[in-house]
């Protein structure tokens, strides 16, 4: 069981509140050569179709936005993206994409893989995890 | 951020719902990179244009935008695609020609009016006019030669940029964004190996910051372009404050002497060469024009070959460039093993995929990415040695 309510900065917030499993990176990821959008899986292992995704940063081309809004096509989308770091990249990627995008205030993302399969709500610049 | 009158509007869409959600993206890059207004830009240049780079999903959004009638407020050119008329007689499948042209089709219904990666022989920026191009060795020449302001944008933002007219005001906008951070002085190059290799080299050395060049005033047009294709391979930064090139050079003045030096030796040169290592090998393929080849260059070339009536060397040999150029009749028809291939790119296509394993070639940006995208080995040679290669093979 898990209780736990982190702060974020809302860069893309939708209008309603947005709620999934979390799935957590604990490490930079490149869009470009690391998802596969058919199947919605990040580095082959790291499924984020429907997932709130938690990572520290992106890495790598400016052509990874399309990757993202790749994943979109597919219906594979995560339902939100939480960043450690804002990049241009991952921003362009979720206004194309129609993705929530926050920024992670006060917290290490790579602190926190034990939140992976952990249900959460976004709402009002905080995440609340519960379960 | 502070918006006019004319971008809020964009912004709430009266503008069209694809203008709103570009300049929405433009504005919150702009607001995570520190910018507090918009700029009118008077060129864009897109660049994620291969389907090899941006796959399925990038022509979807390309095609997808254009289909619903978006075009661009300014004038705009965009990168070269892939190779797509092969290499002897092996080809890509029907699929992969037909995905690519989408792209350019599309690009074209929005206006775009070349594909080239030497945007300035199409439309040449002003001194001090703000334009947002991506790919590299342009935004580099642009800054650092012509003293045009425009960052070194990504290619979806770029497209955004085009859509709109606008670019958020930060990073080489602003003159604060320009200022040099170190010194290096090089040794001038005496022909394009020496550039590129110069170039590679100081990018290096400076991977993120903007450099004060000391060394590279007396070189052509030609080599800076290669010293600086190569230098934007190897470092992020989107300009090089050239001493005795770069317009305003002089205002950095003596601040110059205060900032760190960096030494960039022959031997660091040199081991550039020597991790190619590969020079034994038998090319398949010798590529120059990476950057696009100018008028001059290409028909430079073409004389020095021209004397080849009947090439019968196994290697392959493009000469890469725009429809800029204009060869005369004579020179243009040489052989068929000698190709000038235009608005293209062999650096983001599949050269593998065409049986291609080594290829030789004068640029060190070509040096840098051949093996990353196109999957082959590369050697890189000067221009007129490859020259001579070719004339030796020929009867």
């Amino acid at each position: 069981m898990v209780r736990l309510r982190l702060k974020v900065r809302e860069i893309l917030p939708p209008k309603e509140k947005v709620c999934g499993e979390v799935m957590v990176i604990d490490h930079g990821i490149s869009f470009l050569g690391d998802v596969d959008v058919e199947k919605g899986l990040i580095e082959g292992k790291y499924r984020v179709s429907g997932k709130l995704l938690m990572f520290p940063h992106a890495v790598g081309s400016t052509v990874g936005s399309y990757v993202i809004y790749g994943l979109r096509a597919k219906g594979n989308a995560p339902k939100a993206i939480i960043t450690g770091k804002e990049d241009p990249v991952t921003i362009i990627g979720c206004i194309i994409s129609g993705i929530p995008l926050y920024v992670l205030k006060g917290s290490d993302v790579k602190e926190l893989t034990y939140l992976s399969g952990v249900e959460a709500c976004i709402e009002g610049g905080e995440v609340r995890f519960e379960g | 951020m502070f918006l006019n009158k004319e971008e809020e509007q964009m912004l709430q869409g009266e503008y069209g719902e694809v203008v709103s959600k570009a300049l929405t993206a433009i504005v919150k890059v702009g607001e995570v990179l520190g910018a507090d207004s918009l700029i009118d830009i008077s060129h864009a240049h897109v660049s994620g244009i291969s389907y090899f780079n941006i796959g399925d999903a990038g022509i979807d959004f390309i095609e997808s935008l254009a289909f619903e009638g978006a075009s661009f407020r300014v004038f705009t050119t965009a990168n070269p695609y892939a190779v797509i008329q092969g290499y002897k007689q092996r080809n890509f499948s029907d699929e992969v020609l037909s995905k690519q042209l989408k792209v350019v089709s599309a690009l074209r219904s929005m206006g775009a009016k070349a594909f080239t990666c030497a945007p300035y022989f199409i439309r040449k920026p002003k001194a001090g006019e703000h334009i947002a191009w991506a790919e590299s060795n342009a935004v580099l020449f642009a800054n650092s030669v012509l003293g045009a302001y425009t960052n070194r944008e990504g290619g979806p933002l770029a497209l955004f940029e085009a859509l709109t007219g606008k670019a958020y005001n930060a990073g080489v906008h602003l003159p604060e964004g320009r200022k040099p951070r170190c010194v290096v002085e090089v040794e001038t190059p005496k022909n394009y190996l020496e550039a590129a290799l110069t170039g590679y080299a100081v990018g290096r050395r400076c991977p993120s910051e903007i450099p004060y060049v000391k060394g590279l005033k007396s070189i052509k047009e030609g080599m800076m372009r290669s010293f600086l294709a190569a230098f934007g391979a190897t470092s992020g930064a989107p300009m090089a404050v050239l001493e005795g090139v770069t317009p305003g050079w002089r205002k950095h003045g003596e601040k110059i002497k205060e900032l760190p030096k960096v030494e960039v030796d022959d031997s660091e040169i040199r081991a550039v060469i020597e991790e190619g290592g590969k020079t034994h090998v038998k090319p398949d393929l010798y590529i120059i024009g990476c950057p696009h080849l100018s008028s001059e260059e290409l028909i430079e070339i073409l004389k020095e070959l021209s004397s080849c009536r009947r090439y019968e060397g196994a290697t392959e040999i493009w000469l890469i460039t725009g429809r800029y150029v204009s060869v005369p009749d004579h020179l243009n028809r040489l052989n068929p093993n000698i190709k000038v291939l235009f608005d293209v790119c062999p650096v983001v296509t599949r050269l593998d995929k065409l049986g291609i394993r080594t290829v030789v070639t004068d640029s060190g940006k070509a040096l840098y990415y051949l093996p990353k995208l196109a999957k082959v080995d590369v050697v890189i040679k000067d221009r007129y040695e490859i020259i001579s290669e070719i004339l030796r093979g020929c009867g």
